[in-house]
């Protein structure tokens, strides 16, 4: 059950022209700036828009072929989506606005809301909250039920809309976790839109980076990590990320990788929890003498793998435990006179991590 | 909305506006109340014919709400979410009973569909007569009306998100299912505004009534034709009639001003 | 700025002061006399009015024209009127009782007539014909003089219920009687032989109310008590009997006041 997708339609503002493809299975990313064309993707797997051109294929089956006229309406297509803002309809209950999927179909009111009951359950919805309307469930609540709307039907294939962006820190993290399970055990294949690359790291299996219509880049975290084509994908993707257990000794804490670890801030998260800790890479200093002890309790030593100049700014990937790609200013770059394969320190601050839970 | 919070403080010349605006509209009301022949007030509704005329009213006023209801809102759809030649033509066509003295509406309905009018001389042949009939009373009635409920839903219906509808048609809701489910619950502060609103003019509808329907206790003669009537013969009796109005209208919009009007 | 349109605003006075003083011989500024006339009265005093103010330098007739019911509420409880003309005897004496008349007189009379449209879809060729059962009549209401009189010609030819029972609309004055035969939507009403004006003659068709039955309405007319300047509204009562009035009347069809 493999989706297969190509399409051109125009915008007031730009064309928006993509190919995609994903396994079953698997989670495919789509990451971009606002207003880059996501979301008109999104719209146009779902059939809530027709491109111009385009062909949709799902399992082999044609959803859309312009080319011969087909075009499912979007209520005929096996999709579940979960709409930027929710979208939740304001004048059904919680348990309504789940079931709506079910009713829509026309299933009987108390078969579907029972269904959807069990299903908020599972994603960890207060169940004494379902009669509450939209506008009185908390951020977290409202995205519980509209996954939930999302997965009720049980679609073939699964489009969210950057489910956790309206939602504050704290809620994003809770909510983090639900939206992974809800996907891994999800059997069909998923799209993803997000333009948090924390979001795109733990939940994507594959990177599809769309800019101003069209795909600047398309892979694995690690190749996008490794080769970032253009400065977007670098700000985006070109952080440093940390993922293992945490380890609390004496008054630290550290997250140790398979290849050495790093020192963390009081994550506020059991010890022995599986973490990623996101690092920028202009947090890393970079020295050619083993630096002084300081206030970075990070220091590690190892050789420069590779420079990449962008613009003013110089990326530098170095080869320690575990790696790190710094950026610094050319500048000081010239002023390191850095090559590769020279020795160096690089050395951060333990707060200038973000932990978040895996 | 927001109490306790921000003091809002009312400039002096909006207070000073507000309270004779308040005053000109209220007075007149309440003149009614004072001049009302209260020791009588049985006898004289009941000898000018008005309860007849206020079961009447009633009837004819629910009946041309439903009416202005069932046409208007598909009007409003057509006006907010097709596009056609015309349409701002169209628009303003509908509107029109709005602004119009309500006697030339009656005038151009007699013209239209009265016994010897462009659609009603056919009608007539077919032994249809709408003139001097509680038909033709809810068809005058409805004609003033139907512009307060199409203005009401097409605004709402523009303002609505069509995110929302096209959620909907994404998550397997037929046309139907969505227009059912989902934009007419949507609408409803708005719909019910315009129902209301319609009901209201129904109510006091006046001048298309009696130029189209005529004039005659218990099948045409609406509470406001009754109250004109009895001005000639027993002004007390029309002072009363009127109060029965203000009252029966007054304990409406009262009764529906949270719910439609935003608390 | 404001010292040229002082200036203006002077010779702006002196010239409508030299204005009135050519307009009017007799040198005195223009008076308004206010005339409350029933509505069926609108044709021949419109005309007499005119006529008596091109007799009379200098007074402005001004008209209210409505139902007699009406003016006399509004006479009870405004009190602007100077001469009162209405259609009925019994709207009269409630103004002479408040706020008091001088100078009472019948001026006119009026009778009865059937209309029909000129097609007469109901076949209407008597007064007795009303009561056949199916036809659409329309009558003013009741308190509308002409209403009463309609209803009392009815009782009196004996056809007074199987009428009321065709009556499809009570109307609240003459004009909106005869705008019904008109326009075609009734088939028959009863109005005053005035109502049946030159403009209306031709798109109507009038039957004779028999005399045995007929109600001759008279109309008296009066100064009302508190009138601005009593000596001219008398005498635009004088003129509204004298010959002039009275031919202006005749051929607006009314009949004359009794006494003459």
């Amino acid at each position: 059950m493999n989706l297969e997708a190509e399409l051109t339609l125009t915008r007031t503002a730009f064309t928006v022209e993509v190919a995609l493809a994903a396994a079953e299975g698997s989670t495919l990313v789509l990451l971009g700036p606002n207003g880059s064309g996501k979301t008109t993707v999104l719209s146009c797997l779902a059939g809530i828009l027709t491109p111009e051109r385009g062909r949709v294929l799902l399992g082999g089956e044609a959803l859309l072929d312009t080319a011969v006229g087909i075009d499912v309406p979007p209520q005929r297509r096996p999709i579940g989506v979960l709409f930027q803002d929710g979208l939740l309809f304001p004048h059904l209950s919680a348990v309504e606005n789940a079931a709506f999927p079910l009713t829509a179909r026309g299933i009987a009111k108390e078969e579907a809301r029972a269904r959807s009951r069990g299903l908020l359950e599972r994603l960890g919805f207060p169940i004494a909250r379902s009669t509450a309307r939209p506008g009185a469930l908390s951020g977290g609540e409202a995205q519980r039920v509209a996954l939930a709307r999302a997965l009720v039907t049980e679609p073939q294939l699964l489009l969210l809309d950057e489910p956790t962006s309206a939602l504050d820190v704290r809620s994003r993290n809770d909510l983090r976790p639900v939206i992974g399970r809800a996907l891994s055990s999800f059997p069909g294949v998923r799209v993803l839109i997000t333009h948090d690359p924390v979001e795109a790291m733990t939940l994507g299996d594959r990177l599809v980076v769309i800019e101003d219509g069209r795909i600047s880049q398309a892979g694995t975290v690690e190749e996008l990590r490794r080769a970032p084509r253009t400065s977007y994908v670098a700000e985006l993707i070109g952080v440093n990320v940390f993922r293992g257990a945490l380890v609390a000794d004496g008054g630290t804490w550290r997250i140790e990788t398979p290849d050495g670890s790093v020192f963390v801030a009081d994550p506020g998260l059991a010890a022995g929890a599986s973490a990623i800790g996101v690092l920028p890479p202009g947090e890393i200093e970079l020295h050619l003498e083993r630096p002084p002890e300081g206030s970075a309790q990070n220091v590690l030593a190892g050789t420069v793998e590779a420079i990449a100049i962008d613009g003013h700014r110089a990326r530098v990937r170095v080869a320690c435990h575990p790696p790190v790609v710094a950026e610094v200013t050319l500048a000081s770059a010239e002023r390191l006179a850095l090559r590769p394969g020279d020795e160096l320190w690089a050395s951060f601050k333990a707060v200038g991590i973000d932990v978040e839970p895996a | 909305m927001a109490r306790g919070g921000s003091r809002r403080i009312t400039p002096a010349p909006v207070a000073v506006l507000s309270a004779i605006g308040i005053a000109f509209l209220a007075v007149p009301v309440l003149a009614l109340v004072v001049r009302a022949p209260w020791s009588e007030i049985g006898e004289k509704l009941a000898a000018s014919g008005a309860w007849v005329a206020f079961r009447l009213s009633l009837v004819v006023s629910l009946t041309a709400a439903a009416l202005s209801f069932v046409l208007g809102v598909p009007i409003a759809w057509v006006l907010a979410r097709s596009s056609f030649p015309g349409r701002a033509l169209v628009r303003a066509l509908v509107i029109l009973p709005l602004v119009l003295p309500p006697v030339v509406g009656g005038v151009a309905l007699l013209t239209a569909l009265g016994r010897s009018g462009v659609v009603g001389s056919w009608l007539y042949d077919l032994g249809i007569q709408l003139t001097f009939t509680t038909a033709g009373a809810v068809l005058a009635t409805t004609f003033v009306s139907i512009p307060l409920v199409i203005l009401s839903a097409e605004g709402g219906l523009r303002s609505l998100d069509p995110r929302y509808e096209q959620a909907a048609a994404a998550m397997g809701a037929s046309r139907m299912h969505t227009l059912r489910r989902v934009t007419l619950p949507m609408l409803r502060p708005q719909l019910a505004a315009g129902l209301v609103l319609a009901w209201a003019r129904a109510l006091g509808e006046f001048g298309a009534t009696i130029t189209f329907a005529g004039n005659l206790a218990g099948r045409t003669q609406t509470l406001p034709l009754a109250v004109y009537e009895a001005r000639q013969t027993d002004p007390g009796a029309a002072v009363a009639a009127s109060l029965l109005l203000v009252a029966l209208s007054l304990v409406v919009l009262v009764a529906m001003r949270d719910r439609i009007f935003g608390r | 700025m404001r010292r040229w349109s002082a200036v203006l605003g002077c010779a702006a006075l002196i010239l409508t002061a030299c204005g009135s003083d050519d307009g009017s011989g007799d040198g005195g500024a223009t008076a308004e006399l206010t005339v409350f006339a029933a509505s069926s009265l609108t044709d021949a005093f419109t005309e007499i009015g005119s006529d008596f103010e091109a007799a009379n330098d200098g007074v402005a007739v001004i008209f209210n024209f409505g139902s007699s019911g009406e003016l006399a509420a509004q006479i009870a409880s405004e009190g602007t009127a100077d001469v009162f003309a209405s259609a009925s005897e019994s709207y009269m004496d409630d103004v002479s009782a408040d706020p008091g008349v001088t100078g009472r007189t019948d001026f006119a009379q009026n009778r009865l007539v059937v209309i029909t449209p000129p097609d007469n879809p109901a076949d209407i060729r008597s007064f007795e014909d009303l009561g056949n059962p199916g036809v659409q009549v329309v009558l003013a209401a009741e308190g509308v003089p002409v209403g009463d009189y309609a209803r009392e010609a009815l009782d009196a030819a004996g056809i007074g219920d199987a009428v009321l029972a065709n009556v499809v609309s009570n109307e609240e004055d003459n004009a909106s009687v005869v705008a019904k035969i008109i326009s075609g939507e009734a088939d028959a009403a009863i109005v005053y032989v005035s109502d049946v004006t030159s403009q209306v003659a031709p798109d109507v068709d009038a039957i004779d109310v028999p005399d045995a039955v007929n109600v001759i309405a008279a109309y008296p007319i009066a100064v009302v008590e508190g009138a601005q300047d009593p000596e001219t509204a008398q005498a635009f009562v004088d003129f509204a009997t004298g010959p002039e009035g009275q031919a202006t009347l005749a051929a607006f069809g009314f009949l004359p006041p009794p006494s003459a």
